[in-house]
């Protein structure tokens, strides 16, 4: 990791004026799939500290061309319901799973997401699933999460990334969260068109 | 800003409602909810401290407590709504809107607001009446002129029909703000926006928590209660194992700590009436279990829930007369099959007076297949009534005595006109007896307009000779209707006949039959002297209170009479008249209202049931079956019943099933003693009913005189 906080600290020391979009996005996932780890590993921080979340926790995560501001919300079923609350003025969302979970939690994880995938406000935005947890010797595979979580089907005609990944790598995770900004900005481009 | 437990309502009013708030805090007035919740006396501290800052002179203060307020009343549930629902608190709240106090000062968004949260409370919480009244004199005082346009998902009460699933969406205000506080970049704002989430959140975790206990306390105390019953059933004071024992004794315990338990929950529970229900059911079963318990085990007496009237719940068992009264009356039954034969009965009565004047009536009445009760006063005038009561009681041989003499000789000095009477097969009745009380004295029309009682042979009245004599004894308070039997003598004409002075009454108590509601006012002089005597009982005069069989009086004249004089007595038919009303007590149907109890000491208890249904043809009458239970250790034996009701109705009682009570025996079923009591009140007027009661507890003589009043209404007869 070492490497990687040093540029992202120059990069976060950089003055203000950096030309770089802001997006709003919403993170969420089941309790335990590892968003505020992710997250918090994403800014540099240390994720000692980490405990469930209980509410949400809005970070401003920056990456090289774009600056992504992410509502992550707890993912315990007490505030399961309360996740569409928070789906206003999103622009992305961000589903982070378990890959090494139990049966019944990745099919609960998989009502959740195809939940998401329909909801009026998030079913025009793009996605990125991160499969996370990949270093687990239980975690399924890339296609294995493909098949299971019906993306093929069920999020026809949505713009969807999926991306294994895990704490320990965090390249694949940012690999996955360039792609998805990407998405953002051709969407955006597409909204506006004079806008770059 | 971390939550900061242990704060009182106070400073968390303070904060919510500051007046440097740049905006509503919401956390505070969560925390302010909480707290009230978490207080015993929560909600009384907090309307206090709630209407003291709603009148502040500043109006951001006044506002932010408004909105607390109403929050309060969204979370806090019907502790918090009965407080608000009280004057105390609605007084201030008027006082903020009416000129005539506060109204001038304070700002219009205040009071505004005030009348709309009146409003939608009047709206959602109509068993708050208090709110309503409140709302509807603002109104009709001109202080506000119509009621607030608010949309409906403002109401507070979370109804449990429209309630989503998720809590936080019934809650409109706080989900615009929420989104609110979402879209702001302000990170004040977000941090506002997590705790409001966190509070949300914590809340559902409370209720759900609540609900588990909830069901984990209706099963241990289910699981309990049956338990116990059927180690009740089986209980058996010699043969249960000390084991056995113990563990009942522990099961008992445990029952009684869950009952309060449960209470604690039902007062806590703000959830829709379904779990309430459960709960009071619950509770039910616990108390019958528990008192099952004391009863078997400790054969103490229990209060009323327990015995007779008790619904038949599988639950309980146990020994406990669980099957209501009626059921165990129905075996009491043979005695009362003597009751039914009726209308020829007079002929007994005959019989010299010494037999009769025994044992209180009882003797007589059955001879008399009438009422049983000898005295029974309509208690409508009370000296009267207890000078008859006096009478009627005590004086009951006596008075045969004295009556007798002087009853003999006028007996011949009035020739009755039968022809006068058989016209009028009623009019007989109405004599008034000596109630000078008496009002209405009926007209004679009326009188004559009045079918002929069914078995009143008129052909007995030329009998009658002694009738007259029996015209006195209406006890003072015939009702005018009356009659019944009043076998008129001086029939001629049966004008109404003011009753007479007191001077009749005691000696008619047992003529009373007669009452002499019509009958010249000559002829009444005459007959006076002779009536005196009439004790000629038949109670049947309906009953009517105050006639009633003091069996021996009559019984001189009745030697020189024909048993049918008597007849006329019967007769009666006027409406009032319970003469010819028998009810067996099979054919009665129990009603669904619940029993009064009419007397309860030392373990002997008598109840009223009431009847589903009037006897046929007679609306105006309500069947009572009056049920007597010994659940002391002595017996109890020469209980007599006497019964009186206020001259408009008629009360009669029909013979008992016994006259004594063995004592308790937790083995067997209590030994009950039934009557069936008909009480007739065609003016629907409010019943009471003046009772007195003798008997002997094991070798002590007590009595008692006393009043019930609490009969359901009378135009509820025949479908209770």
């Amino acid at each position: 990791m070492g490497w990687n906080t040093k540029c992202f600290r120059t990069l976060c020391c950089k003055g203000p004026p950096s030309p770089r979009t802001e997006y709003d996005v919403v993170c969420v996932g089941l309790t335990g799939s590892g968003k505020s780890s992710l997250l918090t590993q994403l800014c540099s921080e240390s994720t000692d500290s980490i405990i469930p979340t209980t509410g949400f926790r809005i970070k401003a995560v920056p990456f090289q061309n774009a600056i992504l501001n992410v509502k992550e919300l707890g993912g315990a079923d007490n505030i399961r319901k309360y996740w569409s609350r928070y789906y206003q003025g999103s622009q992305g969302v961000v589903f982070v799973l378990d890959s090494a979970s139990s049966e019944d939690d990745l099919e609960t994880a998989r009502n959740e997401l195809h939940s998401a995938l329909q909801h009026p406000q998030l079913c025009t935005l793009p996605f990125l699933i991160l499969a996370n947890h990949q270093d687990k010797p239980a975690a399924r595979s890339l296609q294995e999460i493909k098949k299971y979580f019906e993306l093929e089907p069920l999020a026809r005609g949505q713009r969807w990334i999926l991306q294994p990944c895990s704490v320990e790598n965090m390249d694949a995770v940012k690999e996955g969260f360039n792609q998805f900004i990407n998405l953002l900005e051709e969407i955006d481009q597409e909204h506006t068109p004079g806008r770059l | 800003m971390a939550e900061a437990d242990g704060e009182t309502l106070e400073s968390w009013l303070n904060k919510a409602t500051n007046p440097a708030n740049r905006q509503e805090d919401w956390e505070y007035i969560i925390g302010f909810c909480d707290q009230v919740n978490k207080e015993l006396e929560g909600p009384q501290i907090a309307v206090r401290l709630l209407a003291h800052k709603i009148q502040s002179p500043q109006e951001w203060e006044a506002v932010q407590a408004l909105t607390v307020l109403e929050a309060s009343m969204k979370n806090c549930g019907r502790r918090f709504h009965n407080e608000v629902g009280k004057f105390r608190f609605l007084n201030e709240l008027i006082k903020v809107v009416s000129p005539k106090y506060l109204g001038d000062r304070v700002s219009e968004k205040v009071k505004t607001k005030v009348i709309e949260l009146l409003f939608s409370w009047m709206v959602a919480l109509p068993e708050e009446t208090k709110i309503k009244e409140a709302y509807q004199m603002l109104k009709k005082q001109g202080i506000l002129q119509h009621d607030p346009q608010i949309p409906i998902d403002k109401t507070l009460i979370p109804s449990p029909t429209t309630r989503p699933k998720n809590t936080v969406f019934e809650d409109n205000e706080k989900s615009k703000l929420l989104a609110r506080l979402l879209k702001s970049r302000k990170p004040e704002d977000l941090q506002e926006a997590n705790k409001l989430i966190k509070n949300m959140v914590k809340e559902d975790e409370a209720r759900m928590q609540k609900i588990t206990k909830r069901l984990n306390t209706l099963e241990e105390v289910n699981n309990n209660v049956r338990l116990l019953n059927e180690m009740l059933a089986h209980y058996n004071k010699d043969d249960s194992t000390e084991g056995d024992k113990e563990l009942m004794m522990e099961l008992y315990d445990q029952c009684e700590k869950m009952r309060r338990a449960l209470f604690k929950i039902a007062s806590e529970t703000e959830d829709n009436d379904n779990s309430l229900g459960e709960i009071l059911q619950a509770s039910d079963d616990l108390s019958r279990t528990i008192n099952s318990y004391k009863k078997i085990v400790q054969g103490q007496a229990v209060n009323g829930e327990l015995s007779l009237p008790e619904p038949p719940k599988p639950s309980v068992s146990g020994g406990t007369s669980d099957t209501g009264t009626l059921i165990d009356l129905a075996g009491l039954d043979v005695p009362s099959a003597k009751a039914d034969p009726t209308p020829a009965p007079i002929f007994p009565i005959i019989p010299p007076p010494p037999n009769v004047s025994a044992d209180s009536g009882s003797q007589l009445i059955s001879l008399l297949n009438v009422n049983k009760q000898p005295p029974s006063t309509t208690g409508a005038v009370g000296l009267l009534d207890v000078e008859l009561l006096s009478l009627g009681l005590n004086d009951l041989p006596s008075s045969n005595g004295v009556d007798k003499e002087p009853g003999e000789p006028p007996l011949t000095s009035f020739p009755i006109d039968n022809t006068a009477l058989n016209p009028f097969s009623v009019p007989l009745a109405p004599v008034r007896t000596g109630s000078s009380t008496t009002p209405a004295v009926q007209p004679e029309p009326h009188i004559f307009e009045q079918p002929p009682p069914p078995s009143f042979p008129a052909s007995q009245l030329p009998h009658t000779p002694a009738a007259p004599l029996s015209v006195k004894a209406a006890a003072a308070p015939c009702a005018p209707r009356a009659g019944p039997a009043t076998v008129l003598p001086a029939p001629h004409s049966l004008p109404m006949f003011p009753g007479d002075s007191g001077s009749s009454v005691p000696a008619t108590f047992g003529s009373g039959l007669f009452n002499l509601n019509a009958l010249d006012q000559k002829q009444w002089e005459e007959l006076r002297g002779a009536s005196r005597v009439m004790g000629v009982v038949s109670g049947t005069v309906g009953g009517s209170g105050q006639c009633t069989p003091s069996a021996a009086p009559g019984s001189p004249l009745f030697r020189s009479l024909s048993p049918q004089p008597l007849s006329p007595l019967r007769t009666g038919p006027s409406e009032v008249s319970l003469a010819n009303v028998l009810v067996p007590l099979e054919t009665i149907k129990p009603s669904s209202v619940l029993p009064l109890t009419a007397y309860d000491k030392n373990g002997f208890r008598i109840l009223l049931h009431f009847a589903k249904d009037c006897p046929p043809a007679r609306p105006d009458v309500l069947v009572v079956v009056i049920s007597m239970i010994n659940t002391s250790p002595l017996p109890i034996t020469s209980i007599v019943l006497q019964a009186a009701v206020p001259k408009t109705m008629k009360v009669k009682l029909q013979p008992p099933s016994g006259t004594e009570l063995a004592p308790f025996n937790p083995i067997l079923a209590p030994a009950a003693i039934t009557q069936v009591m008909l009480l007739a009140n065609p003016l629907k007027e409010k019943v009471r009913l003046r009772y007195k009661l003798t008997f002997a507890m094991g070798r002590q003589i007590c009595s008692e005189l006393a009043e019930v009043d609490q009969f359901p209404p009378a135009e509820k007869w025949g479908s209770l």
